[in-house]
């Protein structure tokens, strides 16, 4: 196995070189120095020269707002801006590969929002992520490839895009109505999709790929006068509670 | 009372738990033992005598010393520093219990590990070295006398240093200080008529002879009669001064505390 | 070499600061040193009030050996102290990050913390070694000067090297403490006396197994030109060697056990 060329295990230094790690739960900021100082350390034991390190101290400052947390020292930074410093730590050296352990675990959305749309502009730049997460807003918002692990095997490999096609095909529509409506009516208008609910409140779930949603909309209008409704998108986190649940099988077909 | 008595239990068997600790902070001890037998040995070996000491009485002389130096280990140091570190200290005063009997309760309740710790070493010692005299029955009552002494003795030096937590951030300095003043002038390790008189005078009016020099003494016969009943008195004076001085220190750092806000 | 000599000194550079703003008092660690050698000293000069020497050695040749002990742990805790630290951090799995680092990572472990303590024993232990030597039967010459220097530096190789060796147990011994390091660390101290005191089994341990005799009995043995003691003291620099290569091998075997542990 190869990592940006280099096989791990058999030269250690020159793969450290080459990535740069975050452990959500832990810091490799220098507990008792200010910030600055721990990132000078690492910009030593990098060898980053003394002009590409002021620019990626700017270019953290731009994005991550570093340019505070630089004279702190580490053991006084709240979550948050720990974890902006530690992110800072990791890319210092400019890294090819990056493997980021739970980055957002604890954050408040303010920052998550800010450090997802670090790693996107790092995955732009031509870094590669590997991100482990239990959130799955890290990987919507971040990710192209998702690998779904469970205990141990890998269940499912392929683009974000693939999994929704292929499991998060439902979509839910609420309705309210202003008068009572037959649902069978409702039945007859949308063949192929289930109706739920009854006298004014209905539910409709409906395969994106059979319906869309402007079809099953002018099909409301013609059953009766709408009140309100509301869309539900196919989520991540509903394929993911499916396959952990043993709903979705490998080939991600329903029993 | 009854609720001493339960933390001294509680203590007891809360030992078996932190084995490992205890036995480790034996160990400094015992080498330190090892080392000075080894060249008393060599000193008094030939069946020399010196100040009054023969091999078989240094050597018994010694063995007390190691026993009275295993009560109150390190490892009933650091805890009781690490409560006054942590701030735990503030939850204990909150319990309708007196703060030092209750250190005291624990360190009692502790104590027989320490004990039967020690013995095994003093056998071990004795299997590999040959036999020690024995101290004769009314030295045997002294000197039972004399060792019931050391445990609160022991118990408050360490308990008075402990209280430097609330001075100090830095309590291991102060813990090794009070070790090495402890190992001169408690006569542990040589005892103190070896030493020049100024010292052996200093020694005098400091509590730390009456913890390992005073049973030791009384145990191998150089300490007898009215002259041993004297320094057991000393020894139990001490206990008095000392837990009265713990106390004061005691109510002067806690209100040095609540005024500056811990 | 270079590069790692100047990281390493980067390194203990930055817990330095950190130790001298956090530890308020250090001043009392180093006295409390300091005291401990000068303590140890007095017993000895007790001792010796009574008797001219011990098994051949003069007062002041104790204080030699006793001296080098001293030496050694003061420049293990000043300059290698980290080293004490490997039990707490395998325990927290805080070497992760120091894995993926381009640095080696023993050296990452020894040069986290600064013992500042140890320039009480460091100046102690120096001024014994100093008062020592020259009130000692030694032949003094360019040669022996070399020599002297070259045991000196050995020896101190050998204690640091019997530290990392021994802290490395934690590896296979968890624990919030180094057991192996501090208990081990407790028997050297029997080599702060001449070990011919000690019975055949003891001297095998500490002159072979875990070779403290050679920081400080052999080495001083040479410069006292103390005959088969002496011979054996030439030595020295080869056990450092030795020391060093074990260390070093029992610590990447510690940090390979770490690694396959899943962390």
């Amino acid at each position: 196995m190869r990592v940006a060329g280099v096989v791990p295990h058999r030269d250690r230094t020159a793969n450290a070189r080459n990535i740069g790690v975050l452990f959500g739960q832990r810091t490799q900021l220098w507990w008792d120095l200010p910030v600055r100082e721990s990132l000078a350390l690492l910009r030593d034991l990098y060898d980053v020269g003394e002009a590409d390190y002021r620019q990626r101290l700017e270019q953290f400052d731009d994005v991550l707002g570093i340019g505070e947390l630089l004279p702190l020292v580490a053991r006084k930074l709240s979550l948050g801006q720990r974890m902006r410093a530690d992110l800072a730590a990791a890319l210092l050296h400019r890294p090819r590969v990056v493997y980021l352990d739970e980055p957002t675990i604890g954050l408040d959305i303010a920052v998550k929002d800010r450090v997802r749309a670090f790693l996107r502009g790092l995955c732009a730049d031509g870094t590669t992520l590997m991100l482990t997460t239990h959130d799955l807003g890290d990987i919507e918002d971040v990710c192209q490839r998702i690998v779904i692990i469970d205990e141990g095997r890998i269940i499912f490999d392929g683009s974000i895009a693939h999994v929704k096609d292929s499991f998060a095909r439902e979509r839910r529509l609420h309705v309210d109505f202003t008068a009572p409506v037959a649902p069978e009516r409702l039945a007859e208008l949308l063949p192929g999709a289930e109706i739920e609910g009854g006298q004014q409140s209905f539910t409709i779930r409906f395969d994106r790929f059979t319906h869309t949603a402007a079809q099953v909309m002018s099909a409301l209008l013609a059953a009766g006068e709408v009140a309100d409704f509301r869309l539900d998108e196919p989520a991540i986190e509903d394929v993911i509670r499916r396959v952990y649940a043993g709903d979705l099988g490998l080939a991600g077909e329903r029993p | 009372m009854r609720k001493y008595v339960t933390l001294a239990k509680m203590q007891a068997r809360a030992v078996l738990a932190y084995r490992l600790n205890f036995v480790l902070s034996l160990f400094a001890l015992m080498f330190q033992l090892f080392a000075m037998l080894a060249i008393w040995g060599v000193m008094l070996g030939s069946g020399r005598t010196l100040e009054g000491f023969d091999w078989p009485h240094m050597k018994a002389y010694l063995l007390v010393g190691f026993l009275c130096g295993a009560l109150v280990s390190q490892a009933a140091d650091w805890r009781m520093a690490g409560r006054i570190q942590d701030g735990m200290v503030a939850i204990d005063l909150t319990k309708p219990v007196d703060y030092q009997g209750a250190r005291f309760a624990e360190v009692v309740g502790g104590a027989w590990t320490e004990i039967a710790m020690a013995l095994v070493v003093c056998a071990g010692v004795i299997a590999f070295t040959g036999p020690v005299p024995g101290p004769g029955w009314s030295g045997g009552s002294l000197f039972v006398l004399s060792l019931l002494a050391v445990l609160p003795l022991r118990f408050l030096i360490v308990y008075l240093s402990a209280l430097a937590c609330f001075y100090t951030q830095n309590y291991l300095g102060v813990h090794w200080a009070r070790l090495v003043i402890v190992s001169l002038f408690s006569g542990a390790l040589v005892p103190l008529v070896f030493f020049p008189q100024w010292l052996q005078s200093t020694a005098a009016v400091l509590p730390f002879a009456s913890m390992a020099a005073t049973p030791s003494l009384v145990y191998i016969g150089q300490l007898r009669g009215t002259e041993a009943l004297v320094m057991i008195a000393t020894q139990f004076g001490w206990v008095v001064v000392l837990w009265l001085l713990a106390r004061l220190i005691f109510r002067h750092a806690i209100k040095r505390v609540t005024i500056h806000g811990g | 070499m270079r590069r790692t000599v100047r990281l390493y000194r980067r390194l203990l550079g930055a817990h330095l600061r950190a130790a001298l703003q956090y530890e308020a008092d250090f001043w009392i660690m180093i006295g409390a040193a300091a005291l401990t050698q000068v303590i140890g000293v007095v017993f000895l000069g007790a001792i010796f009030a009574k008797i001219p020497e011990l098994h051949g050695w003069a007062f002041w040749e104790v204080v030699t050996v006793y001296a080098m002990v001293s030496i050694g742990e003061g420049v293990g805790s000043l300059f290698f102290e980290g080293t004490w630290r490997l039990a707490r951090r395998i325990n927290l799995g805080e070497l992760d990050y120091l894995l993926v680092r381009p640095y080696p990572v023993a050296l990452q472990v020894m040069g986290s913390d600064v013992g500042l303590h140890g320039a009480g024993n460091l100046v102690v232990g120096g001024v014994l070694l100093g008062l020592g030597v020259a009130n000692s039967r030694i032949e003094w010459s360019l040669g022996t000067v070399a020599l002297g220097v070259l045991l000196l530096i050995s020896a101190i190789v050998i204690k640091t090297a019997i530290s990392l060796g021994t802290n490395s147990g934690s590896f296979w011994i968890a624990g919030p403490v180094s057991v192996f390091g501090y208990a081990l660390h407790q028997v050297g101290d029997l080599a702060r006396y001449p070990i011919t005191i000690y019975a055949l089994g003891v001297r095998l341990f500490i002159g072979v197994v875990v070779p403290f005799a050679f920081v400080s009995f052999f080495p001083v043995a040479v410069l006292l030109d103390r005959g088969d003691q002496a011979k054996l003291g030439l030595l020295t620099p080869i056990v450092a060697v030795y020391c060093v290569v074990a260390a070093w091998w029992v610590f990447r075997r510690g940090l390979r056990r770490y690694e396959s542990a899943g962390n």
